[in-house]
Order: structure tokens, then sequence, then C-alpha cells
């Protein structure tokens, strides 16, 4: 680094501090998803009241708990927190979720997308704020905020790259490094932000939840500065700055000490070392703006951003990323690059990673996605399309189960038919604690929901008509039609 | 949207044709075969105008219809029945639209009603205990089994059927892996048994859905949920609050917002079958329990 005392100088001139908001899934002990966040709730509740060391603890790390739209997900919120002690406030919130998900016979599945129920909601994510108010200042100036934001958000590509960790959906590959971007209708791009006076402030209309004017004059000078990155002051972004200097509707009467950026591009890191070391490398990116910014230089927007942006999604590292030259990067390479730019910075902080992320290696391709065992993928394809009314011919004897619970056996090569579905199980390495990491396995089996009973279909068996069930009424009706015209004419 | 639209409209044209059929079929000897034809080629152009439009249907109408084939329908009698069936269940999928947006606005709603088990065949089967009754009332305890259970609610159901005649249904599956009161449980065990025994066999005339809540309410001690009087008539919803109240319990309409879950919505056939959810409040199972079992008794016993 070109002046590494200088950016140690930095360091102790601004109170760096780390929020972490994890959304994360309830699910049951077959690892699916169980709506019952409000008696997780009323179990810490409990928890807390009967243990004074862990209500001092929870006090300490989290600010709090957050419902979500789905009562199977569940989000903690960390206090903010000094840089190094990140990790330790991840530790406690994820711990203690787990804790009380293991009293009501749950699991905490800590993954962004649940591989077979999320198609796409519902969606987890991680949100990463960061403050860092110059030490003899009341607040961050409108100028610095808006300097790191847009130098961090010229990094969207690469931080999606490293973090992008939601590559099935509904039971199947997605085609998306990360999913849960490639379909969030929330996590939209964010533009580069400018302070601009804006006459008056305009409340867009989908937040007449919160306040119902549309317009609100009260208060405010002809003109204020304000932080503009939404026109509409919308929240739901990327990437956003927050805080009262901004036009974000949510923040208009808040307090000077939250201006912050708020980092929400991040799929859930399934272990604590993956997440806090994005958080390291956020903070550095964070100091490299400030050490910049008080060098008088310029940041200008990355010319291919949004297309670089798209890539990320698409490919993750293995997205080929687009310079303002024109030629072109791996994205594991800019990774790389952009790692080896803030090593410095990480070391005026005295952060060192604990994970891949330094060779530009992501979570995913550590853990990996669980394997997919679908014991007769033509079946799927059939579901897929909808053609769940069939016929079929097993290729064996068969012990099939009655609507009463009894076996019966089926003779070979008889015809059967009926709905077809399937049943999903999922496998996973359960490490205490009552956290799901990751699956290993999902394994697709397939039934034939007949008159009587439930039919297991096999590999060997033949499929031989297949209509989906529009077309099965249709035929009804069809041959009914022409019977009665025959018997009543 | 704009095709969620267009299957609304499409869903009406649908209805009407039904109504018009069901109405000849019960006046005319012959059939118009034109109108049958009419009727198979609206299906068809709503399986044309969107891939996805089955669903809606899969969603709506009594898995039944999909598990039958045209032999099923030898008689005019039969298809009649058929026909019935299909027009009351689009009509209250109609109706059903004006208190949420599900039929035509919300795209969302095609992904969520595939059949699928999210718990293994194998361990849970049949995931019910059934007793048969005499009497043409079905008591169906969903959540019976903990965790999250509806504490002494079985022994109320059980009791009730003792006393009164009614078939009863109780889950043995935990709400944690499947609540049988979704519309994702229809292919499970304990949904088709509700199915058989009110489409196929015909037994029931009146499903009564028992939960409790935990929530605690000094004014009310049994709440009474029909989905806005779509799932039952007034005379028999009526009924049961005089029933409820002659032996002392404190009974409402859906005061505190429990209308109903998928086992009434899905079941039921007005006027054919009724179908009511009895919310349970914790002073109702446990001391005015035997007044639960008493009212519930004697409402059952005046059904033939």
């Amino acid at each position: 680094m070109r002046n590494l005392s200088r950016a140690e100088d930095f360091v102790s001139k601004y109170e760096i501090k780390i929020g972490i908001e994890e959304e994360v899934f309830i699910v049951n002990k077959k690892g699916f998803l169980s709506p019952f966040s409000e008696e997780l709730v009323s179990t810490l509740i409990k928890m807390i009241g009967e243990e004074n060391q862990l209500l001092e603890n929870a006090r300490r790390w989290l600010l709090g708990l957050q419902w979500e739209p789905n009562p199977s997900q569940i989000e903690y919120v960390t206090r903010a927190v000094k840089y190094w002690k990140v990790k330790d406030a991840i530790k406690f919130g994820r711990k203690l979720l787990g804790q009380a998900a293991k009293k009501i016979s749950h699991r905490i599945f800590l993954g962004s997308m649940h591989p077979i129920q999320s198609d796409p909601l519902p969606i987890n994510g991680t949100h990463i704020n960061i403050s860092f108010k110059p030490v003899n200042k009341k607040k961050i100036s409108k100028e610095l905020l808006t300097y790191v934001f847009n130098h961090v958000r010229n990094h969207i590509p690469e931080i999606i790259a490293m973090t992008a960790n939601t590559p099935l959906m509904g039971g199947k590959p997605s085609g998306y490094a990360s999913s849960r971007l490639a379909f969030s209708r929330v996590l939209k791009p964010s533009n580069f932000a400018v302070v601009k006076r804006k006459p008056v402030t305009v409340i867009p209309r989908e937040m007449r939840s919160f306040t119902r004017y549309g317009v609100l004059f009260e208060k405010l000078k002809k003109y204020k500065a304000r932080i503009i990155t939404n026109p509409l002051g919308v929240r739901l972004l990327d990437i956003t700055p927050r805080g009262p200097d901004t036009n974000i509707v949510e923040d208009m009467r808040t307090s000077v000490s939250t201006s912050r950026i708020e980092i929400r591009v991040i799929d859930n890191q399934i272990t604590e070392e993956y997440l806090s070391d994005i958080v390291k490398i956020l903070l550095a990116l964070s100091v490299e703006a400030i050490f910049k910014f008080e060098k008088e230089e310029k940041v200008t927007e990355r010319k291919k951003l949004l297309r670089n942006r798209d890539r990320a999604i698409k490919n993750g590292t293995a997205a080929i990323f687009i310079n303002d030259d024109g030629t072109t990067i791996n994205a594991r390479e800019s990774i790389i690059k952009l790692m080896e730019r803030i090593s410095p910075f990480l070391d005026a902080l005295n952060l060192k990673l604990e994970t891949k992320l330094e060779l530009g290696i992501p979570e995913i391709e550590v853990f990996g996605s669980p394997d997919i065992i679908d014991e007769y993928e033509a079946l799927s394809e059939l579901e897929n399309k909808g053609k769940i009314c069939v016929d079929v011919r097993l290729e064996g004897k068969r012990l099939c189960k009655t609507l009463f619970g009894e076996a019966v056996e089926i003779g070979e090569m008889k015809k059967v038919s009926g709905l077809l579905f399937p049943e999903y199980q999922c496998t996973w390495t359960y490490t205490g604690n009552g956290l799901i990491r990751n699956f290993n396995k999902i394994i697709v089996k397939h039934w034939l929901a007949t008159k009587n009973g439930y039919i297991p279909i096999f590999k060997n068996d033949k499929i031989e008509r297949c209509r989906n069930p529009l077309t099965h009424l249709s035929s009804i009706f069809n041959t009914i039609g022409k019977r009665v015209i025959y018997q009543f004419a | 949207m704009e095709d969620n639209t267009v299957l609304f409209f499409e869903v009406l044209k649908l209805y009407t044709e039904l109504v018009e059929l069901e109405k000849r079929l019960s006046t005319e000897k012959n059939m118009q075969h034109e109108l049958i034809q009419n009727i198979m080629r609206r299906i068809k152009r709503l399986n044309k105008l969107n891939k996805d439009n089955w669903i809606f249907f899969i969603k709506s109408l009594p898995l039944e219809f999909f598990l039958s084939s045209s032999t099923d329908f030898t008689s005019k009698d039969n298809f009649m029945r058929f026909v019935r069936i299909f027009r009351k269940h689009l009509e209250k999928n109609i109706a059903y639209s004006r208190y949420s947006s599900k039929l035509h606005l919300k795209d969302a709603i095609f992904k969520e009603n595939k059949l699928q088990l999210l718990f293994p065949m194998e361990e849970f089967n049949p995931g019910y205990l059934y007793k048969e009754g005499w009497k043409p009332v079905l008591i169906t305890v969903p959540h019976a089994t903990p965790p999250f259970s509806d504490k002494n609610v079985d022994k109320i159901a059980l009791q009730t059927a003792k006393l009164s005649g009614a078939h009863v249904l109780i889950s043995t599956i935990s709400r944690i892996y499947v609540d049988p009161n979704r519309p994702e449980a229809r292919i499970t065990p304990f949904r088709r048994i509700i199915e058989r025994l009110t489409l196929r066999e015909g037994k029931i005339k009146v499903i009564l859905d028992l939960h409790g809540t935990l929530r605690s309410d000094e004014e009310i001690d049994v709440e009474i949920g029909v989905f806005r009087k779509l799932t039952a008539d007034e005379e028999i919803i009526e009924k049961l609050l005089t029933h409820f109240q002659k032996r002392g319990l404190k009974c409402e309409l859906e005061v505190n917002n429990f209308i109903g879950g998928d086992i009434i919505l899905h079941h039921s056939l007005v006027p054919d079958i009724q179908a009511i959810q009895i919310e349970l409040y914790p002073k109702a199972r446990n001391i005015l329990r035997r007044n639960v079992i008493e009212a519930l008794t004697e409402f059952i016993k005046d059904f033939k």
C-alpha cells in the first residue's frame, strides 16, 4: 500500500461500528419449513427469564428479534458493535435461536433459500450495516457518507460473486448462482448517490403504510440537501446510505447516530467465519474509501456496473466482468485483485481473513450445494409440465399403501392410473446447537395417488399415458357427452 | 396478471355453462350434446390460455375428480352429481375470491399448491385415527398430536362421537410435519379420507372441525367459523350456537377472526355438505369440557 501508516491513522480517527441483521428459517426435524416463529420467540423469552446470564449476553450482543412476513422465518439484529466483536455477536445470535428452536423440537436452517420450499419465496438475507463516525465530530458528513457508499457500491459485482449461495430453487438448480438476488422483488439495484437540494420530501406511494402523507411540508426548509440514491426514497435496494441525511422515508426522523451504509445483497453465509470475513472485506473497502476521500480523490461510477452485477448473480465467481476500458476479467481474478488492494487496510484494522476468500473461493465452493437424487427424473419433468394424470404399467410387484394404512401387494405388469406427486427428503450433517448449516442430499421419490391409496413408482415402470388435469377433465366431458347421448337420445 | 384476469372470466363462463347443464339435466330427458361439447371446449381453451391454469383447477376441485375416469359415470345420476359438485366448487372459489385476491390477481398462488409430500409417506402412513359412526356427521381433529397440539380436543371429539354416533377423524401426525388444515395437505390420507366419506361414499352431511386456541378471552368459550357463511347455512349455524348457549357456553360467530381453515373451505358443499370450524377456548377444553360434549352430542343427534 502506498501509505500504510496513514491508513492506520485513519482507523484511529474514526469510530467504526458494525450491525448485522440476519434472517433464518425455522425448520422441523425433517428439514422443512415450520411456521412457528411466535412459539420460538415465546420459548426464547422463557429461556431468558430463567437464566440471568443469558439475558445479560442477549442485552450485550443483540438489539432484538424481528418478525418476518412468513412465520417460518425469524431475524436477529445485533447491536452496533466494534468491528472485532462482530463474529461473537453473530455466533451468539445464531446459537440463541438454535437453542430456542431445539426446545420446541425444531432446528434453525441458516440458508438464504430453502432448496425445496423457496420457489422463490420465502427468502432470507443478511444485511450488514457499517457506521464510521469521525471521533471528533457529532456525525458523518453527507459528503463522506456518499463517498463511501459510492465506493462500496462500485464493488457490488465482486461482493455478489463472493457471497452468492443460492443455486437451488423449488428442488432443482435455478441456473443462477444467487437465485435470491435473481428473483427477489425488493433487492433492486441502487443508483450512484449524489447530494441534492430537494424542495420538499416526496413520500412514495408504497410507503403509505408508514405515513399517509404524499408530501411532507412540516419543519422542512424551503430546500434541504439530502443524499439521493433513489428519487422516491426507497430503502429496499441492494445497498443504501441510511440516516436522517438521506431521502429514505423511514429515516426522516432518526438520530444522526444512525448514519451508515446498509449492504443488503449478501446471501446468508452458513459459517460465522465466512460471514465475518465478508464483514471484514466491506470494512476494509469502507476504510479505503475514507482514505481516498481524505486525499480528495474522485469517485466515479464503474461503467459496466449493472451488467457486471447481473453477471455475478448469474454465474458467481465464474462470471466474466467487463472493465471500464472494455477488456474483460474473470470474477475470481477480480476478487483476488480486490483482496490485494485492500489487504493493507485489513492489516491497519488488525484483521485477518479466516477463510479462502483471499483466493477468491466463496463458501458455496467449499461446502457445495446439496446433491439432488431423483430416482426417476422423467417423472419430475412430467410434473413440471403439469402432466400429472398418468397411467403406469408396473414393472414388478409392488407393496402399496391403502388410504387406511394397510400394505397391499399389486401384481406385476398391472396398469394403474392416478395422480403423480413427489415426496422429498432432506439429509444434513447435524453439528449441534440446533443449527442446520447445509443440506447434503435431497432425495426425490415419486408416488401415484390412486382411488384407494398410494403406489410407489420406480425407475423401470412404464408411463403409458400422461396428461394434465385439465385435459383429463375435458376428456371426461367428451366421453360422457357422447355416451349419454347414446343412452338417452 | 393479464392471464389471470382472463382465467377469472373464463372460469365465470365455465361456471355459467355448468349451471345451464345442471338445469337441463334435471329438467330435460335428453342431453344437449352441444352444451357438453362447449364445456369441453371451454376447458381446452383454459388449458391453452396458460400452461399453469391446471393448478387453479387442482386447487379448486376435489382430487377425486382427477382420480376418476369417464367409466365412473355410467348413469345419468352419477354424471349429474359430477356436474353439480364441479359447479359448486367453482362457485365457492369465485365467492372466496371476494375475501382474497387468490383467484385472479396473484400469480404467486399458482406455485403454492403443487401436490407434494414434505414428510416420509412410509413413516407417517396413514397418519390418522378413524372411527366409523352411524350419523351423517364427521368430527375432525387435525391438530391432535404434540408438539403444538390442541390439548383435550381429541378427547372431546372421541367422547362426543361415542355418545352421538358421529364419525371421528383424528390426526396422529404433529402439525410441525404436516398441517392437515392447509391446502398442501390435501394429498395426505387424512384429507383424502374426508373426500372419500363425503363425495364417494356420501355418508357425511356435516363436518365439525374441532380446534383449541391458546388465546384466553373471558367473553368467549367457543368460536364458530364458517368463512363468512360460505361453508354452512345460517340455519345450521344458529342451531349450533343455540346448543352451545343452552349449555351455558359463551359462543360467538367469527369474533376473533377464527373464520376457518382449508378443511371446511375445501370439503364444504352447501347445502349438501355443511362444514363448521369450532374453536374451543381454554376454559371450554377444561372445566367446561362436559358442557361442550353435551352441546355437540345434542346437535349431532338431530341429523339422520
